[in-house]
């Protein structure tokens, strides 16, 4: 049962590969300007069309770019020079120091929140708290703990002031620095995982093996712990992998709102300054990575649970 | 959440709307009068004034105007698609419904918000483009739904004996299905109409809206940086965001 979603994998990056074609032929000004950027310098735009061959027939250059995408070949950046590639990976790093922990921390705290004995009410409130974007509670959180109390920085991946620290110093620096932007977007995405927790919580709950547990004087909290969570992750973690594009987009808004170089930020000042190389490739490369971490959680999953690959 | 609130949550989200739209000034807040800037709230300007002298409520009614757009057209063109190939894939032939099943999860699965970036970058930031990309990509959660129940009404003995008598697909779909698949439908809509409003707000916030409109997020982002001299530059704003998509989220709750 891996093919279908081998299959789904490569059809996902295919799609977005296609969607950006698309998108870079019908794009004003014409491809040229979509695949070099909008310069601006005389003579670039021969250029680029000349490197990529545009004279010729269309589904010529729509192989052609397919194979480029297959190949990691994403094009230059007017502004950097450097290949889009380079920059992408460069820039990594950043974001996720700024994800893999709001991840988790979200995945921790939302479950242990799910798992409490709910007041009335609790669905709707967490339900309108995550209607809260994570770039309001980010300049919330600046303005209590940076502004008011000065305890945190308010942007920025290092301080500039003292660059003479190195190795350990550096790193720990940089930790400060992502504290709050790291909460900002666990914050948002905690009450997202706390109601999936929670409904498949209960779910759990009405199955035979949880009633026995139950009927036999278990207490409530235990039956909800040890009986129907370990039962409930299973599904819980899968339609977390989903929510992975969730957490990019939320970074982008959170990296703006901090200035940390990373993917997000890099999409938007490309944006900005028409460097579209840069973020077509930041999309389809988005795209690879989501899809790769979803085949591997379910890789993962038919190595820990054999019931799996029978349900798919 | 009972049904209750969950109207009461729809009609003031529906009301606030309706009050953006009928009275928001036109054009965007390049187009609003100035007077003092930085008036606190009084009762000529009931939120203050930013940095330019700009009343707050008009700038806030005009990005409620860009905001119910956005999600209008986005909430529109997904639940037009959603539904139609939900009940395609719920009727149809199994290969059909395998093509387009894993063609809705292909799609749910692309970056949204970065597919808005890119063609903001291409085309430039306009408010019908990011709907058309939101729209474009958020039609799945619509059509799982909305093939989930056409399934199962397909089996039910009035579906059936419509079938028996020789009534045409296209004909039970939109007399027999449609009017059972549209309350569920109604609240992946909601969902997806939400979700909207924030890519939106977004978009906005990072610099990349539509320059000929007004939006929260661009208010959000500029009242941020006035902070300790007018908090109700940021303030409104930002309630004004957060309680319309937290009381489209009540509305759209199953709970």
């Amino acid at each position: 049962m891996l093919l279908p979603r081998l299959v789904w994998a490569i059809g996902t990056v295919w799609l977005a590969a296609s969607l950006a074609f698309l998108l870079i032929h019908l794009a004003p000004g014409g491809p040229a300007i979509a695949l070099g950027g909008d310069s601006g310098a005389p003579g670039y735009l021969e250029e680029v069309a000349r490197l990529y061959r545009l004279d010729r027939p269309l589904p010529e250059i729509y192989l052609d770019w397919l194979a480029r995408v297959a190949t990691g070949d994403l094009g230059h950046s007017y502004r950097s020079g450097q290949s889009v590639l380079s920059l992408i990976l460069e820039r990594l790093p950043v974001t996720l120091a700024l994800v893999a922990p709001a991840v988790m921390l979200s995945a921790i705290a939302g479950t242990l929140l799910g798992l409490l004995r709910t007041p009335r009410g609790f669905a709707a409130s967490m339900a309108a708290l995550h209607a809260v974007p994570g770039y309001l509670v980010g300049q919330a959180l600046v303005m209590v703990f940076a502004l008011g109390l000065g305890v945190l920085p308010v942007q920025g991946l290092v301080d500039g002031r003292d660059s003479d620290g190195g190795g350990i110093a550096r790193l720990l620096d940089m930790a400060r620095h992502l504290i709050l932007p790291i909460l900002a977007l666990a914050l948002h995405n905690l009450t997202f995982v706390a109601l999936l927790t929670r409904t498949r919580v209960m779910a759990e709950m009405k199955r035979p093996y949880a009633v026995t547990a139950a009927a036999k004087g278990v207490a409530p909290r235990l039956v909800r712990r040890r009986h129907a969570l370990p039962n409930a992750m299973l599904g819980l973690v899968s339609l977390f992998g989903s929510r992975l594009g969730g957490f990019v987009a939320g970074a982008v808004t959170i990296e703006v709102l901090f200035a940390l170089p990373g993917l997000g930020r890099l999409a938007v000042t490309s944006a900005i300054a028409r460097d579209h190389p840069v973020v077509i490739g930041l999309v389809l490369f988005t795209t690879a990575v989501v899809v790769m971490t979803n085949l591997l959680v379910d890789l993962t999953f038919r190595r820990l649970d054999p019931r799996v690959g029978e349900a798919a | 959440m009972s049904r209750h609130a969950r109207t009461i949550a729809g009609a003031i989200v529906g009301v606030l709307y309706l009050c953006c739209l009928l009275l928001a000034p036109a054009g965007a807040l390049q187009s609003l009068p100035m007077s003092g800037p930085f008036l606190p709230p009084s009762f000529v300007h009931p939120l203050g004034t930013d940095d330019l002298g700009r009343d707050m409520l008009a700038a806030l009614a005009q990005g409620g105007r860009s905001s119910l757009m956005v999600a209008t057209v986005t909430a529109l063109l997904a639940v037009g698609l959603g539904m139609a190939i939900g009940m395609a894939a719920g009727l149809g032939a199994s290969w059909l419904d395998d093509l387009l099943m894993r063609t809705a999860d292909m799609v749910l699965s692309l970056p949204a918000l970065l597919v808005a970036i890119l063609v903001a970058s291409l085309f430039g930031g306009s408010s019908l483009n990011l709907a058309l990309v939101l729209g474009l990509t958020r039609w799945p959660t619509i059509a799982r739904i909305v093939r989930a129940e056409t399934l199962s009404l397909r089996r039910s003995d009035f579906v059936r004996s419509s079938v028996a008598v020789g009534t045409r697909p296209v004909a039970i779909a939109l007399r027999h299905i449609l009017p059972h698949v549209s309350p569920t439908a109604l609240t992946a809509t909601g969902i997806v109409f939400g979700g909207a409003i924030l890519a939106e707000a977004a978009l906005a916030f990072v610099g990349l809206g539509d320059p000929a409109r007004t939006s929260w997020g661009q208010l959000i982002a500029a009242g941020y940086s006035f902070f300790d001299r007018a908090w109700w530059m940021w303030a409104f704003p930002a309630l004004a965001l957060c309680g319309t998509s937290a009381l489209v989220a009540v509305a759209a709750s199953r709970e």
